[in-house]
């Protein structure tokens, strides 16, 4: 099964975005990595005004114990959040644990008005109640794969076959 | 009393090797009761009770250690007379010298007759007491010096233990000399050794332990040599750990003083950088010193300057299990002795002629005793070994107390098949 | 027997972090990945809410058998904003054996099911013996043993000369003092070393600069007009006043006047030199007031970049300790 073109998904994120950014107080922050990217291009289209925020969850992960602190930790950068609307962009939406995760971080920064989950993929396999708002496409996968967002440029999706 | 029955032993092809007789052949060894009755030819009408094949191996005079701790009277939890002497036996020692740090201290001959009578229930090995050079080892009041060598005591020695003053060394080695007793001391400069635990060097700067240098040892040293030089005593260095120690007794020895040394075997298998890692085996006293050190001691055993002794000095488990500095110094060097000192052998790091010199004719001159050599009318004291035996000890079957070994699990060539103390086998394996 | 290796039982069969004993050995990759993952964790010091979920449900003992509070607060506080449980130890030397004491400690430590002992003992070797004997499942952090190590404050010492001259390669770097008796002074030794640094140099009068200290690629100066010409970063080490007591030193006086940093002294180093100090500082022992407050001492940032260079080595201690742990039970299920 052949799987979509990133950057025409992305397009089709932006215009379902846009109905928001006439609002003065949106603040757009990408996951690292895969969801920064995203939210680059994203940032670009839709001409905002306000900084971009990163973050890397990693110091949220609820997977620790198992696989322990990821050994290139990047470090969130995140502009002023209180009372924003947030427009967090993801990659891929699978279990929804990482937005559980960058949802904690983010409330460690502070109180957003309102957040906003945008994601270029959901491939469902959901364990938390978590579903996003905006998304590039929905494809159903078998558990034993994962798609993966390779970048920044040019932004291609590969299928990943898991051991086992 | 009693007449003992006639008891006769004979050690057949084994090659015979005794460097101070110039024994080096394939000989047998005819014993009757405690003595060496021939060597070569059985005299007329000599029927052996028991008769040992020795062929393939190598009979040795039995080892005489200069410096053990048996640890009893005072200190069960770390080793016994029993356990001890079972563990020099099985490395093929017949004579071992007791030291007087037990509880209490060997100064009066209550403390050394209790030892030797210990020693002889046990059976293992022929136990010689040093007497305390210093009432309870403090440095201060001279022993009963005349009295302790009455009483058996074949030297005395102070250890590595301060004296209160200079003045207190040179009027006991005064003392001694008067009655012909031989002085026995580990020259250390306790305000030099500041505390160290380990050797002066890089590897002490680099772990951040406090370093033992060269000169704690060799300004003691001297010091001794030239009260030596002044009172007569025969004196005798025990535990040398340096280059510069070797070099000021040689040229004492050149000057004519009577003095003899020795080194204990760790001292010529480890060094300073062993201790890296902290491993609390390594804490040993005198301390292992660098590889130049090491090298010029087994040069010196090699030229016979040096006798070689165990330093024995078994530890329990508690005493180990801590951090370098805060354990207990010492190693139970006695059960795998001989592997490790045929293992220098086989390195070639010593010549098999000076390694059993070092460990009986050698310590047997020191102690002024007519021990160590394999002789028509000797005291049959012998052991025999297969050196190519392969070994290795196991925690199990350590017979010492003490677990304090560095040589676990270690693969060794060369083991003592049997050792014969006044013609009576007391170990074999 | 082969001696073990002493860097070696930090490292996991991944190679990560899961001890941090000392600096000695460990490769520049680690090195550099604890100031990087410190640097990200000094983000998150900025805001209001410091706290990180990463260690929660996990329980730190701080394992003091020699009183610090300062250096036991700051690894407190690095645990807390790791969101772990924190026992607090003070064990006074008792008047019985040292070794006794520190196994029956440990040995009622282990049943209590701790995670991690953050130890601080004045015997050089006690973190590495509680690593090696004790606790093979409790990730073991070195919070200074005699003179051996300081890893974490040698670390935080490395992030603030990163932070203030991104890079180690081509700094002259002198540290002035009592090198004898200095456990911090060896841990930065071995990581200037390891990052890249080729003139480190220690500065002292002879009873205060060790035996063969060469053998670390150090070179020993007496004076300060030659050690500091050229320095990017001077690191001035605590005296400790007792040191006076004993035939090291003369006085106070005299030790001020030869190593002392004032103002004249600072000046034989590079324009941009950088002063360091571990703390806590005897103004007018071993710094004057005016450098240690003046506009290149970075004494301030050292204590700011303290708690997020421990939440970097916890996290990471505890994340090779994890990985370990998981590989053996994999290990186990294989077998069954």
């Amino acid at each position: 099964m052949s799987l979509p073109q990133p950057d025409q998904l992305i397009a089709n994120m932006a215009k379902a975005l846009m109905p928001l950014t006439q609002q003065d107080n949106v603040v757009m922050i990408g996951i690292h990595t895969g969801g920064a990217w995203v939210a680059k291009q994203l940032h670009e289209q839709l001409g905002l005004n306000s900084a971009l925020g990163l973050l890397d969850i990693s110091f949220y992960r609820d997977d620790f114990s198992q696989n322990g602190l990821h050994p290139k930790v990047k470090g969130s950068e995140l502009p002023d959040i209180e009372n924003k609307t947030i427009i967090l962009v993801d990659d891929v939406i699978m279990s929804g644990r990482t937005i559980r995760a960058a949802m904690n971080e983010l409330f460690d920064y502070g109180r957003p008005e309102k957040i906003v989950l945008a994601c270029l993929l959901d491939v469902g396999h959901r364990e938390l109640p978590i579903q996003a708002d905006v998304i590039g496409e929905k494809i159903e996968r078998p558990r034993n794969q994962r798609i993966k967002l390779s970048g920044p440029t040019p932004l291609t999706l590969t299928t990943v076959n898991l051991e086992k | 009393m009693q007449l003992q029955p006639q008891h006769r032993l004979c050690i057949s092809g084994g090659h015979v090797f005794d460097p101070s007789q110039n024994l080096d052949s394939v000989l047998d060894i005819f014993i009757e009761n405690e003595r060496i009755v021939a060597i070569g030819c059985a005299p007329e009408g000599f029927v052996a009770n028991t008769t040992l094949d020795a062929s393939g191996q190598m009979v040795f005079p039995g080892f005489i250690d200069l410096h053990s701790f048996l640890a009893e009277p005072g200190f069960n939890q770390k080793g016994s007379i029993a356990t001890e002497t079972q563990a020099a036996a099985r490395s093929g020692f017949t004579t071992i010298c007791c030291t007087p740090n037990t509880k209490p201290v060997i100064d009066s001959s209550a403390v050394a007759a209790l030892i030797q009578e210990k020693a002889k229930q046990a059976g293992h090995c022929s136990v010689l007491t040093l007497g305390a050079l210093t009432a309870n080892l403090e440095g201060e009041q001279l022993s009963n010096m005349s009295g302790l060598k009455e009483a058996g005591c074949v030297a005395l020695s102070n250890l590595e233990l301060p004296f209160k003053n200079s003045h207190v060394i040179k009027q006991c080695y005064h003392y001694a000399a008067g009655f012909n007793i031989t002085a026995i001391v580990t020259p250390i400069d306790t305000a030099l050794a500041h505390g160290g635990c380990m050797h002066e060097g890089p590897a002490s700067t680099q772990m951040g332990l406090p370093g033992v240098p060269v000169s704690a040892e060799t300004s003691a040293l001297a010091q001794h040599l030239i009260l030596c030089e002044e009172t007569g005593v025969q004196l005798h260095i025990s535990r040398i750990s340096s280059a510069r120690a070797l070099d000021m007794i040689i040229k004492a020895q050149q000057d004519g003083l009577p003095v003899t040394a020795d080194v204990a075997l760790g001292n010529l298998v480890f060094t300073d950088e062993s201790c890296r890692g902290y491993d609390s085996l390594m804490h040993v006293s005198p301390v292992y010193r660098s590889k130049s050190d090491r090298l010029a001691l087994l040069d010196g055993v090699n030229k016979g300057h040096l006798s070689i002794c165990s330093n024995h000095s078994p530890q329990d488990l508690a005493a180990k299990m801590a951090p370098f500095s805060a354990s207990e110094a010492g190693i139970n060097s006695l059960d795998n002795f001989t592997q490790v000192l045929l293992s220098l052998v086989h390195k070639q790091e010593l010549t098999l002629e000076a390694a059993i010199k070092a460990v009986s004719s050698s310590p047997a001159s020191v102690l002024q005793q007519k021990l160590g050599t394999i002789a028509l009318e000797q005291r049959a004291d012998l052991c025999i070994v297969n050196l190519e035996q392969a070994v290795t000890s196991e925690s199990e079957t350590l017979m010492s107390k003490g677990r304090n070994n560095p040589w676990l699990g270690t693969p060794f060539k060369g083991g003592v098949t049997h050792t014969i103390n006044g013609g009576h086998i007391v170990f074999q394996n | 027997m082969q001696p073990m290796d002493p860097s070696q039982i930090q490292l996991n069969k991944e190679g990560r972090l899961k001890h941090f004993l000392t600096t000695e050995g460990l490769s520049k990759e680690i090195l550099s990945e604890i100031i990087d993952t410190a640097n990200s964790f000094i983000s998150t010091q900025e805001r209001s809410v410091k706290t990180v979920p990463l260690l929660r449900g996990k329980t730190v003992v701080n394992l003091f058998f020699e009183n610090s509070t300062r250096t036991r607060s700051t690894f407190e506080l690095a645990a807390k904003r790791l969101s772990a449980n924190i026992l607090n130890l003070d064990i006074a030397r008792s008047a019985t054996s040292k070794g006794e004491t520190l196994m029956d400690t440990l040995w009622n430590l282990e049943s209590m099911y701790s995670d991690m002992f953050v130890v601080r003992h004045a015997d050089s070797g006690a973190a590495h013996f509680i690593a090696q004997h004790v606790t093979p499942n409790v990730a073991v952090i070195n919070a200074g043993d005699g003179r051996h190590a300081h890893p974490t404050q040698a670390m935080l010492d490395m992030l603030t000369i990163h932070r203030e001259k991104s890079g180690f390669e081509h700094l002259s770097v002198a540290i002035v003092g009592d090198i004898l008796h200095s456990r911090v002074a060896r841990s930065q030794i071995y990581a200037l070393k390891t990052l890249g640094c080729n003139d480190v140099r220690v500065i002292g009068p002879n009873t205060l600069i060790p035996k063969d200290i060469e053998s670390l690629g150090v070179r020993a100066f007496n004076n300060m007009k030659d050690g500091l010409k050229g320095v990017d970063v001077v690191i001035m080490l605590r005296l400790q006043k007792e040191r006076m007591q004993t035939a090291l030193l003369p006085s106070e006086s005299e030790y001020y006047r030869l190593y002392g940093l004032n103002t004249e002294k600072l000046a034989y180093a590079n324009h941009d030199a950088i002063v360091m100090h571990p703390g806590p500082i005897n103004r007018g022992v071993e710094i004057e007031s005016a450098v240690a407050d003046g506009p290149q001492s970075v004494i301030l940032k050292q204590v700011s970049n303290g708690i997020p260079m421990r939440m970097a080595v916890m996290a990471m201690a505890m994340s090779g300790q994890n990985q370990e742990q998981a590989l053996q039970d994999q290990n186990q299920e294989g077998a069954q």
